[in-house]
């Protein structure tokens, strides 16, 4: 499995509870992005489509952290799992995002919109790895379909 | 436009330039195309309609899956 927390945020985590360290919540603003292989948990790696080509941008409507996008966190039971309340969808296709049968089969969750930029919070499988290679294709996680689950142990 | 063969099923895509919309782009599947002046669609082909692909994500946070 090549998904989870970003690097910088696991030592964020761990200085939270062992060090007595202050650990700031992120901005208001998230949004996903898609890859087409692993980004790895720096986001040092996979391939994003360029930004406009074939109408390719983040999806970032319904994905702001807070109580209106996310569901509160299941309790009592391992692993607890955070799920998204709406629709999260990308914008519809005019044209092919890659070149050929290119398949996108990771998100990132970034601090921002714009394709290239932002703070990399953490990195999923997406399921099924699809490709965007025509137009009129919307690519759409529906509510509860996409899960951060946290299994510390 | 997304258009596919009524008979072998294959499907292309035809993309009207913005910039000069006398020309049009077609595009296999694969990725292959080619620029077209005139795209005359015959009955043999049929417009595909738009598509919702519905996806799952999932991400694992401290267990053995996260890397």
């Amino acid at each position: 499995m090549a998904t989870g927390i970003a690097l910088a945020m696991r030592a964020t985590m761990l200085d939270f509870v062992f060090q007595g360290a202050t650990a700031t919540a992120p901005g208001a603003t998230a949004a996903f992005g898609l890859k087409d292989t692993d980004p790895g948990d720096a986001n040092g790696s996979g391939t994003e489509p360029t930004s406009g080509t074939g109408n390719y941008g983040r999806a970032a409507t319904n994905t702001n952290f807070g109580t209106t996008n996310w569901n509160a966190s299941t309790t009592g039971s391992n692993p607890a799992t955070v799920t998204n309340k709406l629709s999260v969808a990308f914008p519809t296709s005019n044209a092919a995002w890659s070149t050929g049968a290119t398949t996108l089969g990771f998100f990132i969750l970034m601090s921002s919109a714009t394709v290239g930029s932002g703070t990399f919070y953490a990195r999923g499988t997406v399921t099924p790895a699809t490709a965007v290679n025509a137009t009129g294709i919307t690519l759409s996680f529906p509510a509860s379909q996409l899960s951060f689950t946290n299994a510390f142990t | 436009m997304l258009y596919e063969h009524r008979e072998s099923g294959e499907q292309v895509d035809i993309t009207c330039f913005a910039a000069d919309p006398s020309w049009s782009r077609v595009t296999r599947a694969d990725g292959a195309g080619l620029n077209i002046r005139t795209v005359d669609v015959n009955a043999n082909w049929k417009q595909v309609p738009n598509q919702t692909v519905q996806l799952s994500g999932r991400a694992d946070i401290g267990s053995a899956g996260e890397s």
